[in-house]
């Protein structure tokens, strides 16, 4: 028999209690891996909306916590095309709207000029086509709004209370831009009454492509301060900076930590709960290990591989569970414009880790105390 | 009766001055206790209920510590010893009264169970288990969880584990107190062999007069104290019995 087995074996002896155990600590790693990870899909989708399109700084009004609240003047995209070191700069309008007759909420609208780089990204599905300069009160649609809302080219949707038409419907590599509408910049700004504004610029700088990170992140800088002197209200801030600071996914962020902390706390309650339970009904055997000349150290390790292995049950089933959730849940419709439907390999082996740390944390006190009872006064106990 | 096996001459277990006061209820369990055991001797501790012969029994098998005095096992004081459980782990075998066997292994599993300190691997603990069962006369039942057995098999299942790791001592805490007479005498029966053949030193905690006379001496316990020995002729007959 091999001391694997042996533990195994004590697992076993008590079916129902460890089997609540495991799926107290499933449930904990599920919300943990669940949140967190819609929480890193939403920040990684909007990252790679822009690294797809290259861009290096995002240019908006200083101080600005959330992009859509400050405007800065379109007519500075000319400004900064002239600073050394631009290769391209693409101004755009961002609101959130809804359509509360389809009850979906917090969908994306961007405008966007007739010609811009900015459309290179969306593949038209057969049928459609991009805005023309002409096309006012006409929209693109993402394809999984355009499921949502039931529509097809020709048909009509409202948008800030008039109707447009839908010329296009287009696939995005993203859900967050797949789940948008697409408008020209000029409707936009009349739409948010912003007349000749944009929310911000994205800036592609000219870096060689073979250039070394440290010398594109030198570059960058250099080229961050030439823009901001054109202005002292702009901040020209990098992507991943950027990203990390827009207010909603910083929300989101810390909304998805909290609630995990308290789904963490719950289990590790649950874990230590089981492991005191466990040790204190076996205190007598444990005296019996000692007496016929176990040492410590092995009625611990005992233990702790006990709590190991329901640990690893427990993350194992929270993180098929997390990944299970959040893939129905991107095929909701309130939720499918905004949820990928993948869980980071890094945020699952987190939450794994975490259902580990929980389990082994839980067994030290427990494992400790029985292990350092004198053999007789364990062997007395009932 | 064979002697040849052991050098009775030589001290295993000495007791001087040994006592045990447990604080919390101010109880003096063992008071000024001294006495020695040689090796290869087989030993019987009696005395009434409360007179303080588990407590003895415990300190010689380091399973509590003396409040006083000092117990040296082959002439080494055990409170110099650093490391108790090595040292229970290769000199003595328990037995128990209430077997303490680990009810969700087989017999075969728990004899195993001491083993682990040793150094030998799966294969040769399951070979060496297999052994000592069939030693004790349970080789038909190595797959049994010890609930699948009678009270005499799990003692006798218990007394191989005692065996485990070749102890050179063993200690029996009331080994026949719940088990029926003929249970009873097959065990004591088997700790005859287990001195007889293997010379193993035996140290019996009872307060049945029938099991101290199977040993060579007794030792009487009488309120924390080592009353005056009795001259034990009984072993003799023992062996006249045996040898008729």
């Amino acid at each position: 028999m091999l001391f694997f087995g042996f533990v195994w074996k004590n697992i076993l002896r008590r079916r129902t209690r460890s089997l609540l155990t495991v799926i107290g600590l499933g449930v904990a790693v599920a919300a943990v891996v669940s949140l967190v990870g819609i929480s890193d899909s939403f920040s990684r989708q909007f990252k790679e909306l822009y690294d797809q399109r290259g861009v290096d700084l995002v240019v908006q009004r200083v101080g600005s916590s959330t992009e859509l609240n400050n405007g800065l003047p379109a007519a500075m995209a000319d400004q900064i095309h002239e600073v050394p070191g631009v290769a391209s700069v693409n101004g755009g309008l961002m609101d959130v709207v809804s359509f509360p007759d389809h009850d979906i909420p917090n969908v994306i609208a961007n405008g966007w000029a007739p010609g811009s780089p900015l459309y290179d990204e969306l593949k038209i599905q057969p049928g459609g086509r991009l805005l023309k300069p002409e096309d006012h009160h006409k929209v693109l649609v993402g394809s999984v709004l355009a499921g949502n809302l039931n529509v097809k080219v020709g048909d009509k949707i409202p948008l800030y209370g008039e109707s447009a038409e839908v010329v296009g419907i287009f696939d995005s590599k993203q859900v967050y831009e797949s789940g948008s509408v697409v408008a020209l910049l000029s409707d936009m700004q009349q739409f948010m009454n912003r007349p000749g504004q944009v929310t911000g610029f994205m800036v592609r700088a000219n870096v060689p492509k073979d250039a070394m990170p440290e010398q594109k992140t030198a570059q960058l800088a250099e080229l961050r301060k030439r823009i901001e002197a054109l202005d002292s209200s702009v901040a020209a801030v990098p992507t991943d900076e950027f990203i990390a600071s827009v207010g909603p996914i910083k929300l989101s962020r810390a909304v998805a930590w909290v609630t995990s902390a308290i789904a963490l706390l719950v289990g590790a309650i649950g874990m230590l709960n089981t492991m005191v339970m466990s040790v204190y009904e076996r205190i007598r055997e444990i005296g019996t290990l000692r007496a016929i000349g176990w040492k410590k150290i092995r009625v611990i390790r005992m233990i702790l591989v006990e709590s190991l292995l329901l640990s690893i049950a427990g993350g194992t089933i929270g993180a098929i569970v997390a990944v299970g959730l959040t893939h129905v849940l991107s095929h909701f419709r309130e939720t499918a414009g905004l949820i990928q439907g993948d869980v980071a390999p890094i945020v699952i082996l987190q939450g794994f880790l975490l259902a580990v740390a929980i389990g082994v944390g839980g067994a030290i006190y427990p494992a400790y105390w029985g292990a350092n009872l004198r053999p007789v006064e364990a062997m007395r106990r009932k | 009766m064979s002697s040849t096996l052991f050098d009775s001459s030589q001290s295993l277990l000495r007791c001087e001055r040994v006592g045990r006061t447990y604080t919390d209820g101010e109880v003096t369990a063992l008071v000024d206790v001294s006495l020695e055991i040689r090796r290869g001797e087989y030993v019987a501790i009696m005395g009434p209920s409360g007179s303080g012969k588990s407590t003895l029994l415990n300190l010689l098998g380091t399973l509590d510590r003396p409040t006083s005095g000092e117990i040296y096992f082959e002439d080494k004081p055990l409170s110099a010893l650093r490391d108790l459980d090595n040292f229970r782990s290769r000199k003595i075998g328990f037995v128990f009264q209430s077997f303490y066997l680990l009810p969700t292994l087989t017999a075969i599993e728990n004899v195993q169970i001491p083993m682990f300190e040793g150094s030998l691997s799966a294969p040769q603990r399951v070979r060496r288990a297999g052994e000592l069962l069939e030693s004790v006369g349970m080789s038909h039942r190595t797959k049994h969880l010890p609930n699948q057995l009678s009270v005499g098999e799990r003692q006798r299942v218990a007394i191989a584990r005692a065996l485990a790791n070749e102890a050179p001592l063993l200690l029996a805490d009331e080994p026949t107190g719940n088990l029926d007479s003929h249970s009873g005498s097959d065990v004591l029966d088997l700790f005859d062999q287990l001195h007889d053949e293997r010379g193993m030193t035996l140290i019996v905690i009872t307060h049945s007069l029938e099991v101290a006379e199977r040993a060579e001496r007794i030792i009487w316990i009488r309120d924390g104290r080592v009353a005056e020995e009795p001259v034990n002729t009984a072993p003799v007959a023992h062996h006249q019995r045996v040898h008729r």
